[in-house]
């Protein structure tokens, strides 16, 4: 059995990726609802480093089955802070809501416990079909590189490229069927701009200084897709 | 302006590349080389890519029969003179190119457009070696030529705006995707492509398993290829060039190639072609 705490999209998710490979996996609201045994507590509420440090150091001295904490940007370790108990806690990170199922990485913190580790490792296997293992580092695999080109892109045309120019390089030229303006107006341009400030803040590598055009279109409300504007336009 | 001759400087990769598409759509084409003996190996590569078509049903043995008649070889520069627009694709070095490029206007009339091919040099200082830079200015196809969809094409400083609309009409012609690249180190593509490679590093330096980089590289971007394999594939030399010459050049420091790509260049770890480079290959 499977407790994934947080109602929202990537909790539904995970939990339909796991029914799909016979796993019995329940969604809930909160810490206060696991009650009972499980094999796997997956906390996935949000993005608020203090609450879900209260939750994880709650969720600890209730149970002693493993728990795994969501992160996007931050360290796995920063989640244990406040945890009596660490030896149970890993971290996982999954692509925004996307391919869930497909991929996931998997972190351990200093406090992790090996055999814990193992067989959350077995079960992550178990439903999802890549599970990578990844050091503690700010943003795992997949942020450190999901955004790059949408980063120079944006700089491209800042430069007098066309954003359709810009995309068709990357489609053409690499056969990459999502071009990277297209993915970071599906993203949000608000979120783009928080996973490169973030990631340059704590790197300090310049492929990640977000691009003024970015800071641009983001403070003046053209998020992507969900705004109707931002790189392209949207009916 | 309408094209009927198309000349090409060099019988390598992308010269017989830019030769045999253009053949494929009813050009007729004249390529150039100072080495006779490099016509045949072109001849057969083009033979090759041909027959795999027809193998696969998208072309009958009469259209490649067709295609090949059109296509004709020569050592004397002078049999270019009557070509509509001249393609120089020689190796990537400046020197011989600006020298090339002074043989080519020579011998063609004052009407015919000039091309360089380059992934890498400043069009604006290529276009220094002609009388009339402005019917001057660069194109970057892909390898191999015939299968990748995209050319950038690269205005010079003095390039003319009915040059860059005439070479533009001629890429449609010849079935490719064309987008405007500004004439800086790397162009668009180069300028995109090495950045995910050169990070892709820091997560091996870090201790990351290639294989999950390219794995959710891959399924994110819905990409045929992972970004580390690429690197593997021209070697980490070639990345570590690209990356390099735009970190120069341009004086940016998201190009300074990672140490981990330098210490596979240093150890010989090229990629495919040594048998192991990020990857081991077979």
């Amino acid at each position: 059995m499977i407790y994934i705490i947080g109602d929202n999209k990537r909790s539904i998710l995970l939990q339909k990726a796991a029914a799909d490979n016979g796993l019995e996996a329940g969604v809930f609201g909160g810490v206060e609802d696991v009650k009972g045994e499980c094999d796997l507590i997956i906390l996935n509420t949000g993005e608020d480093l203090e609450k879900r440090r209260a939750e994880v150091a709650a969720l600890a001295e209730k149970t002693s089955a493993p728990i795994a904490v969501t992160i996007s940007l931050n360290y796995a370790c920063a989640m244990t802070k406040g945890a009596a108990d660490k030896s149970h806690i890993v971290a996982i990170r999954t692509m925004e809501d996307e391919c869930i199922g497909e991929y996931i990485e998997l972190t351990k913190t200093f406090d992790t416990d090996e055999g814990v580790y193992a067989k959350v490792l077995e079960i992550l296997k178990s439903f999802n079909d890549r599970v990578a293992e990844v050091p503690d580092i700010i943003g795992g695999i997949f942020y450190r590189i999901a955004f790059l080109y949408s980063n120079m892109g944006a700089h491209l045309v800042s430069e007098g490229v066309t954003v359709v120019d810009v995309d068709n390089s990357i489609r053409y030229g690499n056969n990459i069927k999502r071009p990277p303006l297209r993915i970071a107006d599906e993203v949000g341009l608000d979120r783009v701009l928080e996973i490169l400030t973030a990631l340059y803040r704590e790197t300090g590598r310049p492929a990640y200084r977000p691009s003024p055009l970015i800071k641009q279109l983001v403070n003046a409300g053209r998020l992507g897709k969900k705004s109707g504007q931002g790189f392209y336009q949207y009916d | 302006m309408e094209f009927k001759k198309i000349g090409i400087i060099g019988t390598g990769l992308m010269g017989g590349g830019i030769a045999q598409v253009c053949a494929q759509v009813g050009y007729e084409t004249v390529s150039y080389d100072v080495n006779e003996a490099a016509f045949e190996r072109t001849q057969g590569i083009i033979q090759t890519s041909m027959d795999k078509m027809v193998a696969r049903g998208k072309f009958t043995p009469e259209y490649v029969t067709e295609v090949l008649a059109r296509m004709s070889y020569t050592t004397d520069i002078a049999n270019l003179s009557d070509c509509d627009i001249v393609v120089e694709a020689v190796f990537e070095n400046l020197e011989i190119k600006l020298n090339v490029l002074k043989q080519v206007e020579e011998v063609v009339g004052e009407k015919c457009l000039i091309c360089s091919n380059t992934s890498a040099l400043s069009i604006t200082t290529l276009g220094t070696a002609l009388q009339h830079p402005e019917r001057f200015m660069g194109t970057h196809f892909f390898s191999p030529v015939p299968v990748m969809k995209l050319v950038e094409l690269v205005p010079g400083l003095e390039t003319s705006e009915e040059t860059y609309a005439a070479v533009a009409h001629w890429a449609e012609s010849i079935k490719k995707v064309s987008i405007k690249a500004p004439d800086t180190c790397g162009f668009i593509s180069n300028r995109l492509m090495p950045l995910p490679q050169n990070e892709g590093a820091e997560l091996l330096a870090l201790g990351v398993d290639p294989y999950d980089i390219d794995a959710c590289w891959m399924l994110f971007n819905q990409a045929p290829v992972g970004t580390l394999s690429i690197v593997d594939t021209g070697g980490a030399h070639t990345t570590v060039g690209c990356l390099t010459s735009i970190y120069e050049g341009m004086e940016d420091d998201r190009y300074r190639p990672h140490h981990y790509l330098k210490q596979l260049v240093a150890a010989g770890r090229l990629g495919v072609k040594t048998g192991q480079g990020i990857f081991k290959w077979n």
